[in-house]
């Protein structure tokens, strides 16, 4: 091997490493997002092929096929009552949820390795494929970014092109802040999520489990912008903003004025989060249909989704939509 | 040397290692509050903590090296 053979052979594997190619190939599943799946072998690939193309139609006028379900539609799993802790702070893992609910537990997840603060992915509910979207409360507390928000509308747009009903997990306290997020116009990209669920006439089901706030509760698939049935757990919590941050904002001279401003601030805050920040004062405007037990979640999912299947919208005729690239 | 960061910025509000501790991957090291949530940070590795480069109650940027591993 002359020395120029050598440089080109150099040249090859940096450009490897450093472009997601050789050993870095998993980059373009977890920085990139590129890449939505990563396979031992040539066989699991074609195996992952074969199984992704069962969730899909043959055309976009078809829907998916539907499977016999073998699998109980009204099982109801009482261990789910004790995933969301008590504690609001503390995370959990939302695909205990997502796979106690699906039909034989069986959840295929795309972009697994990518943005992994939100989840997507197919399964079957009653032997109906459906697109699930999550917020996954154990990575970034489960704030929406720029990464997720892409991921999020991506799924949706594809879900919609192909006639597969939506379920939406929703536990969110809200963006990102920062200033990388910001400059890099997170705006502009959570705005995307709201166009592909707005965009979208398949059924919608959302479900909050726990925190739905500001913004990113509004994109998460809300009865504002055209959720079909919208549940929460008893243990939802719906406001513009979280108690603490709300109370100090909005009763700061009266905290400030009182004798004993802590105590009279954790009275605020117990206040707020009883007769704003709660399930039922949501449900009471209309915004949530029902109030669910978690041990219910499969039940309840199947008779919204068995009652919307024939779901029929028109969106106005037009050359195309201006999703905010 | 391998370092431990932080995945979003937060307030620090507790350190699981001492210096010396020998953590396996996986662990729970520094816990931090953002967000509303409090985020345990996890080890990524196995090694022993070299130094402990945050403090109890500070505030951290986010990819801020929280510990040292050798």
């Amino acid at each position: 091997m002359d020395i120029e053979d050598k440089i080109k052979e150099l040249d090859r594997r940096n450009r490897e490493a450093e472009l997601g190619g050789g050993e870095e190939r998993i980059a373009h599943n977890t920085k990139s997002g590129v890449a939505h799946f990563a396979e031992d072998d040539d066989k699991a690939a074609l195996d992952r092929v074969k199984q992704l193309l069962s969730f899909l139609p043959q055309n976009y006028r078809e829907k998916p096929a539907r499977i016999e379900c073998t699998d109980d539609p009204n099982r109801t799993d009482p261990t789910l009552n004790k995933v969301v802790p008590t504690n609001p702070k503390l995370p959990y893992d939302m695909k205990v949820i997502i796979r106690s609910v699906l039909d034989n537990n069986e959840f295929v997840e795309v972009h697994e390795r990518y943005a992994t603060n939100m989840i997507v992915g197919f399964g079957r509910l009653n032997g109906y494929v459906v697109g699930i979207v999550a917020n996954q409360p154990r990575f970034l507390a489960g704030c929406l970014d720029i990464d997720a928000s892409i991921k999020c509308a991506r799924f949706v747009r594809m879900c919609d092109c192909f006639n597969i009903p939506l379920v939406t997990f929703v536990d969110v306290p809200g963006f990102l802040p920062g200033v990388s997020q910001e400059h890099g116009g997170i705006i502009k990209h959570g705005a995307k999520i709201i166009y592909a669920y707005c965009e979208a006439t398949v059924p919608k089901i959302t479900l909050i489990t726990r925190k739905a706030y500001g913004g990113a509760y509004d994109v998460m698939s809300s009865k504002h912008h055209g959720g079909d049935i919208n549940y929460a757990y008893p243990t939802a919590e719906i406001a513009v903003m979280g108690p603490e941050g709300a109370v100090n904002i909005i009763f700061r001279k009266e905290i400030a004025a009182s004798d004993n401003s802590e105590q009279t601030r954790k009275r605020l805050v117990e206040e707020y989060r009883n007769n704003f920040a709660s399930s039922f004062k949501a449900a009471e405007l209309g915004y949530i249909d029902g109030i669910i037990f978690p041990e219910d979640t499969r039940p309840k999912l199947i008779s919204a989704l068995m009652m919307l299947l024939n779901k029929e919208e028109r969106i106005p005729r037009r050359r195309h939509g201006n999703i905010p690239l | 040397m391998r370092e431990i960061t932080a995945p979003m910025g937060g307030k620090v509000i507790a350190i699981k290692v001492n210096v010396g501790d020998t953590v396996n991957e996986g662990d729970e090291v520094v816990i931090i509050e953002a967000m509303k949530m409090e985020l345990p940070v996890v080890a990524s590795e196995s090694g022993t903590v070299k130094e402990i480069k945050c403090k109890k109650g500070e505030a951290i940027e986010a990819d801020a090296v929280l510990i040292v591993l050798e």
